[in-house]
């Protein structure tokens, strides 16, 4: 379902990703780990075109583009994945103007065209199953972290994407209000959504992911399952970034 | 005395030609303002240096220069413009040069967080500005925006040198007419403008304090 090749990312001269070589098949689940400042938002962002690429060529699904592409090919590609891809951001970027439900009825409403009435009915439902639906006529500043979250998560579902990216979805939260986001994103795997999710919660990872991939330094160092990357990692660089992280908790 | 309160309905008029002139130099300023702000952040280059250089110029020089700029100076190069629009034009032009600057304050006062959200879900650029941003920066825009507004009802009376016949004007014109009114009269319009001012002060302070609190 994507494939990404020879990905190169630089900014200015500091080069973040080189050579990226990413296959995810439909329904899988991908964790993303390493060392901060590796690369792994650049790459998420990459794939639905938040950042462009300096090198190479990414598809998805049907979508294809790349640093050859044309500025109105890539205009024209970035249009369909990104109807096609939900992202969720570290900071929820929830719109803080509108409600929780306006919030999910936005992008269907504005980019499909959708009618009020299918678009509510459709954000109920979502708002239901990240169990906020009795949430839905407050503003986002009155919700909690983990709330906030679940309808970011929710607004992104309301695109009834193929593909979701997550990015640090739990780090900026308090601890106790981690749980109920990684629930909510576990039934969606469950539900055999394809999700990217760079994360540091190994629990989640472990139970989730049917690939860790690890980065550093805007390269792809190792990827394995998850039982054997936790348990028995290859790379010198891995077993240190497992000690470190193993140390901050 | 009665001079003072026969006066009253002239006056008025007077006063409301002063509200018209910031009524209508707040509306193309906030349009021109908006319009030079974008282009200051997003525009081509050449576009950013010409608004820069705009701005500078309008904020840089008194606004009574530019209005005897726009009313004697003008007919030198065949354009001869009335009083009333000539007002309206500098005024507008004024008010757009320091709205500008509000305005690119709240827009980029709203969070990059917001685009890449926006962008992410598929909105396009002019739908992420209109449905997301500047909903956002209006908020921020508002209160400095109604400072602007109460400045300007003040700035109207500059106008009354060429001869628009605002609240000034009207004062000058019956103090010419009688004697020994100079001072009474001159505190009369003065107790005008400021209750002018008190009452839009009043409103914006109660805008304020209900966007402070929603959300
Ligand atoms: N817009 C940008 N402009 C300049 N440099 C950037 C930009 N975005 C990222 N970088 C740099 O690129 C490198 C990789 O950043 P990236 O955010 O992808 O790392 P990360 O793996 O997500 O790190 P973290 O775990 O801290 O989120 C960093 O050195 C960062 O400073
Ligand atoms: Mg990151």
């Amino acid at each position: 379902m994507i494939n990404v090749r020879e990905l190169k990312k630089q900014f200015g001269s500091q080069v973040v990703l080189k050579n990226i070589e990413l296959s995810v098949s439909e329904g899988e689940i991908v964790v993303l780990v390493g060392p901060s400042g590796s690369g792994k938002s650049t790459l998420l962002r990459c794939l639905n075109g938040l950042e462009s690429p300096d090198g190479g060529s990414i598809t998805v699904g049907s979508i294809n583009w790349g640093a050859a592409s044309s500025k109105k090919e890539k205009k024209q590609a970035l249009v369909e994945v990104r109807s096609h891809t939900g992202m969720v951001f570290q900071h929820f970027n929830l719109f803080p103007h509108m409600t929780v439900l306006e919030n999910v009825i936005e992008a269907p409403r504005t980019v499909k065209g959708m009618s009020r009435d299918e678009a509510v009915r459709l954000a109920e439902e979502l708002l239901k199953k990240v169990g906020l639906l009795d949430k839905k006529d407050e503003h986002p500043s009155r919700l909690s972290g983990g709330q906030q979250q679940r309808v970011a998560i929710a607004r992104a579902l309301a695109m009834q994407p193929d593909l979701m990216l997550f990015d640090e979805p739990t780090s900026a939260l308090d601890p106790e209000l981690v749980g109920e986001v990684l629930k909510v994103m576990k039934s969606l795997a469950e539900e055999g959504m394809t999700m990217i999710v760079v994360t540091h919660e190994m629990k989640f990872a472990r139970e989730v992911a049917d690939r860790v991939i690890f980065m550093s330094d805007g390269v792809i160092v190792e990827e394995s399952d998850p039982e054997s990357f936790f348990t028995s990692p290859k790379t010198e660089r891995a077993q240190r970034f497992l000690r470190q992280l193993a140390q901050e908790e | 005395m009665d001079i003072v309160i026969s006066n009253i309905p002239f006056f008025l008029k007077g006063a409301i030609v002063s509200l018209q002139l910031t009524i209508v130099a707040m509306f193309f300023g906030i349009i021109l303002g908006l319009g030079i702000a974008v282009i200051r952040m997003k525009g081509v280059r050449p576009l950013q240096w010409f608004a820069q250089v705009y701005v500078s110029i309008i904020r840089g020089t008194p606004i009574l220069v530019q209005i005897f700029i726009a009313y004697y100076g003008f007919p030198d190069v065949g354009i001869t413009l009335s009083p009333m629009a000539s007002a309206y034009i500098v005024l507008s032009i004024n008010v757009s040069a320091y709205l500008s600057e509000t305005f690119r304050g709240a827009l980029l006062s709203v969070p990059k967080g917001q685009w890449e959200a926006a962008s992410s879900l598929g909105l396009s650029p002019w739908q992420t500005f209109k449905r997301i941003i500047l909903p956002q920066a209006a908020r921020i825009a508002i209160p400095p925006m109604g400072n602007t507004f109460i400045g300007m009802l003040k700035e109207t009376s500059l106008v009354s040198i060429v001869t628009v016949s605002d609240l000034l004007l009207r004062a000058q014109q019956v103090i010419a007419q009688y004697y020994g009114y100079t001072l009474l009269i001159y505190i009369e319009i003065a107790i005008m403008y400021w209750i002018m001012s008190t009452f839009f002060t009043a409103i914006l302070n109660r805008v304020e304090a209900r966007l402070a609190k929603a959300y």
